[in-house]
């Protein structure tokens, strides 16, 4: 740029006098120059990066505000240092080569291409810069203007973004159960996780690139099913289906498949990502499950079929039965009756024996019959108030009790969820038992009940002849006696139908007891919410 | 109310047991009353004698019928029923008298209009005391509807 306050050049005669018009011109150009030179400094000084022009000999002849900012120098400590100063000591040597080079070819580009670069502050502190370089042809030499942009706050953003996909990589890497693959738009393999090379038995290198069809067995090939599903995904956005699928080697396996679409912004189709599952195992329990089921309702048919069939024996047993047996007792009777006397002794006593056979045969057919019908006429269940059931059956036994002097106590009795009839047969029997065996001493009973973890816990005691150790767990079988009927009358079932009507309700009955000790029996019914069962 | 010269009380028994017939006609001699005992022994010659049909033209009206349920050809529900369906037969009463006790079979026969019901014991003794209840019950306490 030529000096406008530099005179006429050498040589040319200037003849005329400096005219006042040539004055206001030069006043003119000067204001027009300063104004361009103002304008010009406006535009460095407000730049949002550092500019910095260099000589060629590696010196700072000019820098705006940014700069001061950026490397915290005033300005008036930079001009004429050489370039270096701005640069971590260590790349130094490095750029005063490149220095030279680029004099020798100067270009506008960007400044170490493919390299880091770091701008050091007057307190010693390194950032990471981007730097361009544009040349400045001057008096023969090329100054060049660098600007320089604070790039710290990117390099941290570029630095957690490839942490965050980093991390990403690792999630996908990382799962082993479920096979993660990125499809490209054509369907071909673009992505392999540990959990796909252990489903279908590929590594990475060997699948890569290769068609989605790979992972499905022939015949699914051959009907179209890989097309299908990449096609319903596209117009869908998602597909999910349970169907076969190929392992490496051919083997099949059941997978839950899901694609997803995977569009951009723009909506452009980018490729497929599809989660894969084997869930073989659990078709198989499945599988397990229903035929355990089938088994169940089959067990279930036979037990009803069975029950029928018992209830039909009852039955005919209670009218069939029942005709004939009542002959024989009733005529027996009859004929002791009406022969008493008038035949010899012996007679009287084979009449005797005749007549206590059938009687007791006919108990026992009841006896039988209530047995079985425990469980083919057990009713649903309800609550039932034991205290108010017991004190029935104590009413019951009102005149036995009082002829032999018998007491039954009864302590606090909950309200249960039972079978109401079934359970005061088990009061019931256990009752008559306890009064029934008593020993020289009138009979004492006394019930209670308590709570034990998930059940009630019922006890009927007393001060009976007891029960030898030995016998404990017989009592409870079909007709099993202890006693003569001479002794103790009875057809030995009572403690059977107990026995039974608690199984029902899902309880245990059991008893303690010593000869000439009295007895104890428990029994259990689990507390449960009312229901009919 | 009875006078002396009345004639005896006629008691309808439809009854397929001999056993039980016998036994029955035994009861009711140890009784007090004087009555008479028709025995019919199944459900459709029952109705025939109380319709007085064919060989029955001749048969008395009985002012008790003690019916057992369990009949050949025609069973005692079925009798109960047709008794009482019909106008002219319905007055009499019907006392089911049976071994059954089956809670359905009693439903039933109430259902039907049976005029009481009552399960047969065992026991020979008791038989006989509920055969005697029966004649006081309905033959002496309750007043019967003339003919």
């Amino acid at each position: 740029m030529t000096d406008p306050l530099a005179g006429p050049p050498a040589g040319q005669e200037q003849q005329e006098t400096p005219t006042a018009a040539d004055a206001t011109e030069q006043a003119r150009l000067l204001r027009q120059a300063e104004a361009a030179e103002a304008k010009f400094r406006g535009l460095l000084e407000s730049a949002p990066d550092a500019v910095i022009i260099t000589g060629g000999d590696g010196r700072i002849q000019l820098v705006n505000r940014q700069t001061e900012v950026l490397f915290g120098y005033a300005r008036e400590e930079l001009l004429g240092r050489p370039v270096e100063t701005l640069i971590p000591a260590r790349f130094r040597g490095g750029h005063v080569a490149q220095r030279a080079r680029y004099q020798a070819h100067p270009q506008t580009r960007p400044m170490g291409i493919g390299m880091e670069l770091f701008g050091r502050r007057k307190d010693g502190e390194e950032f990471p810069v981007e730097v361009s370089l544009s040349p400045m042809a001057s008096e023969g030499r090329t100054l060049v203007t660098a600007i320089v942009r604070d790039i710290t706050a990117r390099k941290r953003a570029e630095a957690a973004l490839r942490e965050s996909e980093e991390g990403f990589r690792l999630l996908v890497e990382g799962v082993r159960d479920y096979a993660i693959i990125r499809l490209s738009p054509a369907g071909r393999v673009g992505s392999w996780n540990a959990g796909a090379e252990r489903l279908f038995g590929y590594r990475e290198d060997e699948i890569l690139g290769a068609s989605l069809a790979r992972l499905y067995p022939p015949e699914d090939v051959a009907r179209g099913r890989p097309d299908e599903e990449l096609a319903e995904a596209t117009t869908e956005g998602h597909y999910e289906e349970e169907g076969w699928r190929a392992r490496r080697g051919g083997a099949r396996f059941w997978a839950h498949v899901t694609v997803t679409t995977l569009r951009d912004e723009g909506g452009a189709l980018r490729g497929y990502a599809k989660v894969v599952r084997d869930v073989t195992a659990r078709m198989e329990a499945e599988d397990r499950l229903r035929l355990a089921a089938a088994e169940l309702e089959r067990q279930k048919a036979e037990l009803a079929r069975s029950n029928a069939e018992l209830e039909q024996f009852a039955y005919v047993a209670s009218h069939d039965l029942q005709e004939p047996l009542r002959m024989v007792a009733s005529y027996t009777q009859l004929l002791q009756r009406r022969y008493r006397g008038r035949l010899d002794a012996d007679a009287d006593e084979f009449i005797a024996f005749a007549v206590d056979g059938a009687t007791r045969m006919q108990q026992l057919i009841q006896d039988l019959l209530a047995y079985s019908r425990v469980g083919t006429r057990g009713r649903p269940f309800a609550p039932v108030d034991t205290g108010a059931l017991v004190d029935g059956v104590l009413g019951d036994l009102a005149a036995r009790l009082a002829e032999t002097g018998g007491v039954v106590e009864r302590g606090d009795l909950p309200v249960v969820t039972a079978d109401p009839v079934q359970l005061r047969q088990v009061f019931q029997n256990l009752i008559d038992n306890a009064l029934k065996y008593h020993g020289a001493a009138p009979p004492r009973a006394a019930i209670t009940a308590e709570r034990a973890g998930a059940c009630w816990r019922f006890a009927v005691r007393d001060n009976g002849v007891g029960i030898a150790p030995e016998y404990a767990g017989r009592v409870f079988g079909l007709f099993q006696r202890l006693h003569t009927q001479a002794d103790y009358p009875g057809t030995g079932i009572g403690l059977a139908i107990c026995q039974k009507i608690v199984q029902r309700h899902g309880g245990r009955i059991w008893l303690e007891s010593a000869p000439g000790r009295g007895t104890i029996f428990f029994f259990t019914l689990p507390v449960r919410q009312e229901s009919a069962g | 109310m009875r006078g002396a010269a009345a004639r005896p009380v006629e008691i309808l028994l439809v009854e397929d047991s001999p056993g039980d017939v016998r036994l029955t006609r035994e009861a009711l001699r140890e009784g007090k009353i004087r009555n008479h005992l028709s025995v019919v022994p199944d459900g459709v010659e029952a109705l025939a004698f109380l319709r007085r049909a064919g060989r029955y033209a001749a048969a008395p009206r009985p002012d008790v019928i003690l019916l057992d349920l369990n009949l050949p050809r025609k069973d005692g529900h079925a009798v109960l029923a047709e008794i009482k369906a019909d106008e002219r037969l319905r007055r009499v009463p019907v006392v089911v008298l049976t071994t059954s006790r089956d809670e359905q079979d009693v439903l039933r026969s109430y259902d039907l209009h049976a005029n009481c019901y009552i399960a047969k014991p065992v026991d020979l003794d008791q038989f006989i005391a509920v055969v005697r209840s029966i004649e006081a019950f309905w033959l002496t306490i309750v007043t019967l509807p003339e003919e």
